[in-house]
């Protein structure tokens, strides 16, 4: 969910009045502290109805309005919203949205769609004594694909028409251009950490809110023909996003009807300019939030090319072998958490690469503490903990390292390197050879025979 | 399943958006695959009453297409007597995964209020439609008396 009249998304405001020197309507979406603080006042001579239109970055999917109505000792106490879908360049259709009156004791009002009651209850928790409207269903259409909303004072408590905030909750609308959205998300993203240092406690308890029962997969995560979690994402030609196994089996029910590989929303025929393309990006997303998550019921069952928090526990306890154990004791004495940290990444080196490079900065700097831990008790230990500190440094990627590596990577069977899944021997094998062997029911390494399971399998990224 | 999740987002979506001419849905907590509702038709002859419809889906849905039947009697072209119907946008070889529900009903509520003589199950009706209008009409709508069932009231 995204605040639209957050000022990283540029919103435009237009009031039909004339304002209070230093309480102009562009106040309520300033970039500036200080202004956006002072919010909206209507010369002293205006009485209501005001109207205030605020044209957005792109349609937004409307999800609640929240609306602070209190500037000093002025306050409003009867809104009315009307939402318009259509551009700025063509005429504007202003539909009615909702309205609501505000009694002494409430110091806001939040007017929300029922569609999203959900998510909405949980964004405004730290609300205190809000009124709350909901929005008239009717004007759905428009509240999807909402250019410009309209916010009208249309009651004061016998003062000035003020406005001291306003936020628009929403998404970017369906009806947008993929790229579009994205630029968005990435606008929002980018102006959150400000928002953080500003309400720390805020933000925590949202944080908990979000880890607590209402656990909800983010909806760009989801396929958008099957509507589950997505583990190899792809861009269509028509922009919309599913799993290569929704693609695979597509293409095989097409096939029945003698018919070529088709874009499952448009019908059109893939060539070799318009076809599905992996969506690296969203898959990092995926990956993450899985890796995040990977705790959750919800998501046990989810194919996934990464692994799960678990299975590093899994690491630790096989990494017994390895004379590392005997640094252990010493070592973790003082900071017991990083310790575990360390042996799990560099141990388990057979985990999925995507999860070293994301780790990769982090366990380095670890590692260097480490080092200096172990040096700092040299004399009480032998020359065997060097070998095994070695050992265990030899297991982290390095950047010379990793760039020898790449020659090696190869399919162990056609010798391509095209989307390459690790074996649980470390040899490697490409998605082709391995439907094929799927295919013929042979479960083993061509070089050194030895079998695994579907389940196994781990995709490497170079 | 590969079907249960996108079923029920499809099924909290027209619940949600709440059609005019497709009311009163009911499915069995046990089984998702198996819809039933209220087809409100808005032309005559058939605005008089509402038909029961059930909606399966295969367990391959959404790459195999759903099937629509009538439990309602109904006096149509297009609709024989044990309540098949024939609907382009759900055959096998037009289906398209991305097609929602509330599409197909569209188009099964779009069927209904306007006959497709070209293309009928019932030729004896279609024949009847395209050469005595009026006194299809009268059948249709007595038909409709009879059997059909009582239209929500709001």
């Amino acid at each position: 969910m995204i605040n639209f009249c957050c000022s990283a998304l540029n919103p435009t405001v237009v009031c039909s009045t004339v304002s209070t020197d230093g309480y102009e309507v562009t106040n309520l979406v300033s970039s500036d502290a200080e202004e956006a603080q002072k919010g909206f006042l209507a010369y002293n001579a205006i009485r209501p109805p005001v109207s205030i239109t605020i044209h957005f970055i792109c349609s937004v999917n409307v999800s609640h309005v929240i609306l602070w109505p209190q500037v000093g000792y002025q306050k409003s106490t009867g809104f009315e919203i009307y939402a318009n879908s259509a551009p700025k360049s063509k005429p504007q259709i202003y539909e009615k949205a909702a309205f609501g009156y505000l009694d002494d004791d409430e110091t806001g009002i939040i007017f929300y769609r029922t569609v999203y009651y959900d998510q909405y209850t949980r964004s405004i928790k730290h609300l205190k004594s809000f009124a709350q409207r909901a929005i008239f269903g009717s004007t759905c259409s428009s509240l999807n694909n909402t250019r410009s909303l309209q916010i009208k004072i249309i009651k004061t408590n016998s003062s000035v028409p003020a406005l001291a905030k306003v936020e628009v909750w929403g998404k970017p609308s369906k009806s947008c251009d993929t790229a579009v959205q994205r630029n968005i998300f990435k606008l929002w993203t980018t102006r959150i950490p400000k928002k953080e240092s500003v309400s720390c406690g805020n933000s925590e308890s949202q944080l908990q809110t979000v880890s607590g029962a209402e656990f909800e997969i983010p909806e760009n995560f989801l396929d958008s023909v099957t509507c589950t979690i997505m583990t190899l994402p792809f861009i269509l030609p028509c922009g919309k996003f599913v799993d290569q196994s929704t693609l695979d089996r597509h293409e095989q029910h097409e096939a029945m009807w003698g018919r070529a590989p088709s874009d499952p929303f448009t019908g059109r025929m893939f060539s070799e300019n318009n076809r599905p393309i992996p969506a690296t990006a969203l898959k990092a997303c995926i990956d993450k939030f899985l890796i995040d998550h990977s705790e959750r019921p919800e998501l046990a069952y989810v194919p996934r090319t990464v692994g799960r928090k678990q299975k590093s526990n899994i690491h630790e306890v096989s990494c017994s072998t390895v004379p590392l154990t005997d640094i252990k004791p010493t070592t973790s004495v003082g900071c017991p958490t990083e310790n575990k940290k360390v042996t799990c990444v560099a141990v388990s080196s057979d985990v999925s690469h995507l999860r070293h490079k994301r780790q990769r900065h982090g366990s380095e700097d670890i590692a260097k503490t480490e080092v200096h831990d172990v040096e700092s008790h040299e004399e009480k230990i032998n020359w065997s903990l060097n070998c095994a500190l070695e050992s265990t440094l030899a297991g982290l990627p390095t950047y010379t390292r990793f760039s020898n590596h790449t020659a090696v990577e190869q399919c162990a069977a056609c010798s391509g390197d095209n989307m390459l899944f690790k074996l649980p021997c470390k040899h490697f094998l490409c998605r082709k050879c391995l439907v094929s062997k799927k295919e013929s029911k042979d479960f083993s390494c061509t070089l050194c025979k030895a079998s695994f399971q579907s389940g196994d399998l781990l995709r490497y990224h170079v | 399943m590969a079907a249960t999740r996108r079923l029920q987002k499809e099924l909290a979506d027209i619940r949600t958006s709440g059609m005019k001419s497709f009311r009163d849905i009911q499915v069995d907590e046990s089984n998702i695959l198996t819809w039933q509702g209220l087809i409100v038709p808005d032309n005559p002859p058939y605005n008089k009453g509402a038909f029961r419809i059930e909606i399966n889906f295969p367990a391959e849905y959404p790459f195999k297409p759903p099937k629509i039947n009538f439990k309602t009697k109904i006096y149509h072209p297009n609709i024989d007597e044990k309540g098949q119907v024939c609907l382009p946008i759900i055959s096998a070889e037009n289906w398209k995964p991305a097609t929602k529900t509330d599409q197909v009903i569209q188009a099964l509520v779009a069927l209904v209020n306007d006959p497709e003589p070209e293309h009928p199950l019932r030729a004896d009706l279609a024949e009847e439609y395209l050469k005595d209008r009026k006194k299809f009409v009268k059948n249709a709508e007595e038909f409709t008396k009879k059997h059909s069932e009582k239209r929500p009231s709001d």
